[in-house]
């Protein structure tokens, strides 16, 4: 009788504690779903103001030096005339 | 002349055979056999067999322990060891099991399990196999660590089985490892007649909503907190889920390719060589024939039985207070037996309705059991270690 007492006693405490550990878990687990699906869904339910991303875009610091994008788009525009009325023209 | 012939002849195996080295032989013989011929669990039934049929040769030393002589200051050595005893002590100390425990982390996918959180319950229901047996073993006069150790085998994880015998009774080590990687291998036997017949017809038809896609932070995190967890809660579990959790974070961190390929394949493989081979050959006469090998044997498929029973009944009991609800056929896959389980669910599912695909929601509990049946480990070695 009392090694079934004492096997009862370890299985009640051996129980417990799997499933307090693993729910410990559980909730750990829910609440990363709960930050990660309200991460996901952040882009879909617009978190840029609409207004926002109609304005026209700011020249930023680390944009290029204008003098440089100029000459660039005029190399660009030179190779496409070429493209277009064939080589050794102009 | 004729007397260094017949000392010849009297060291050979031949002379020094008795029948307990004979039935040893056969059995191992009979576990190459499970192996090769039938292909049960063969990674692990060959070299267990081979094992045990090296150790069991008569003469060949390869348990044998070293033999040291203390002269003054000097130690002598009179007998070097066996091979197979230097080995062992991967298996002693405690270090294959949590190396195989990595390489296992390493090829796992936490993805359905953070999915589907409720996964986790089903997981540690099936560790309810455990303690009933544990109950079972004490009744038939075990005492408490060798009750431990047979009811481990209900957890159907190999490793750990191995890893908590070492711990709590050596003597008792091929025994439960031959019936957890045996009992592993007959997971599609013996789990559908039991799922069957604790489900209907419409329940085992229900078909589970998609899971979630999950991100890659997510899956790093889980390995993090999971450790944090359950080592903070049971420190005893920290060899075993910490060098599982290891594995995963090689795995999903995305930095650590060459670690993970080593893990997944090279570690693991020669691991599981090792660990195999030195079960098997921890396989005496004098320790394996005896009634209690037979009762470890039938404890264990009670114990797994009773794991699949309780995963199939809590996944029931959910369905009973939530909306989205779950296929019960998931819940026997939280006895681990990682990816088999998950796969009879799938099997099982199928033969009911032939568009349901339950291997994914099945594989949540399968890891989940897997963790659970580390915590056990760690819980009872925390009692009776």
């Amino acid at each position: 009788v009392d090694n079934i007492i004492n096997g009862l006693e370890i299985t009640a405490i051996g129980m417990t504690v799997v499933f307090f550990i693993l729910l410990v878990l559980y909730a750990a687990l829910k609440t990363m779903e709960l930050v990660f699906a309200a991460e996901a869904q952040a882009p879909e339910t617009g978190a840029e103001e609409p207004a926002a991303l109609q304005r026209p875009a700011e020249p930023r610091a680390e944009d290029g030096d204008p003098d440089e994008e100029a000459a660039v788009a005029i190399a660009a525009a030179v190779a496409v005339h070429r493209a277009r009325v064939g080589p050794g023209a102009g | 002349m004729f007397e260094k012939l017949w000392l010849f002849i009297e060291s050979t195996g031949f002379m020094q055979m008795t029948p307990g080295h004979g039935l040893m032989i056969l059995i191992s013989l009979f576990l190459l056999y499970l192996g090769i011929g039938r292909k049960y669990e063969p990674l692990l039934l060959v070299p267990i067999g081979f094992g045990m049929l090296l150790t069991n040769l008569p003469g060949t030393g390869l348990m044998a322990e070293p033999i040291l002589e203390i002269s003054g200051d000097s130690l002598k050595v009179e007998r070097i060891g066996g091979l197979m005893h230097y080995l062992y002590q991967g298996d002693k100390l405690g270090i294959f099991p949590p190396l195989i425990f990595m390489g296992v982390g390493a090829l796992t996918d936490f993805g359905p399990l953070i999915a589907n959180p409720r996964s986790v319950l089903l997981g540690a229901a099936a560790q309810f196999g455990i303690f009933t047996t544990f109950i079972g073993a004490i009744l038939l006069g075990y005492t408490n660590p060798e009750a431990a150790s047979i009811g481990i085998v209900g957890g159907a994880d190999g490793p750990t089985t191995v890893y908590l015998t070492t711990m709590l009774a050596p003597h008792m080590l091929a025994a439960t490892a031959v019936a957890a990687y045996s009992y592993m291998a007959l997971v599609p036997i013996i789990q559908p007649p039991i799922m069957k017949l604790l489900t209907t017809k419409q329940e085992r038809q229900i078909v589970m909503e998609q899971l979630r896609p999950v991100s890659q932070r997510e899956k790093i995190i889980f390995p993090i907190v999971v450790s944090i967890l359950v080592m903070l809660f049971l420190p005893s579990a920290a060899p075993l889920v910490g060098m599982l959790m290891l594995g995963n974070l090689f795995r999903e961190c995305g930095v650590t390719k060459r670690l993970t390929e080593t893990s997944q394949n090279a570690l693991i493989n020669i691991v599981t060589i090792f660990l195999g081979v030195t079960v098997g050959a921890s396989a005496s006469a004098a320790s394996f024939l005896n009634w209690k090998t037979l009762g470890i044997l039938a404890l264990g498929i009670l114990a797994f039985g009773i794991g699949t029973a309780s995963g199939v009944l809590l996944a029931k009991l959910l369905n009973l207070f939530t909306k989205n609800k779950i296929n019960p056929l998931i819940g026997s896959a939280g006895v681990s037996a990682v990816p088999m389980a998950a796969r009879v669910s799938q099997v099982v599912g199928q033969q009911e309705r032939a568009d349901n695909f339950l291997l994914m929601h099945a594989m949540g509990p399968n890891v989940a059991g897997v963790i659970g049946s580390a915590v056990v480990a760690g819980l009872m070695l925390a009692i009776f270690g």
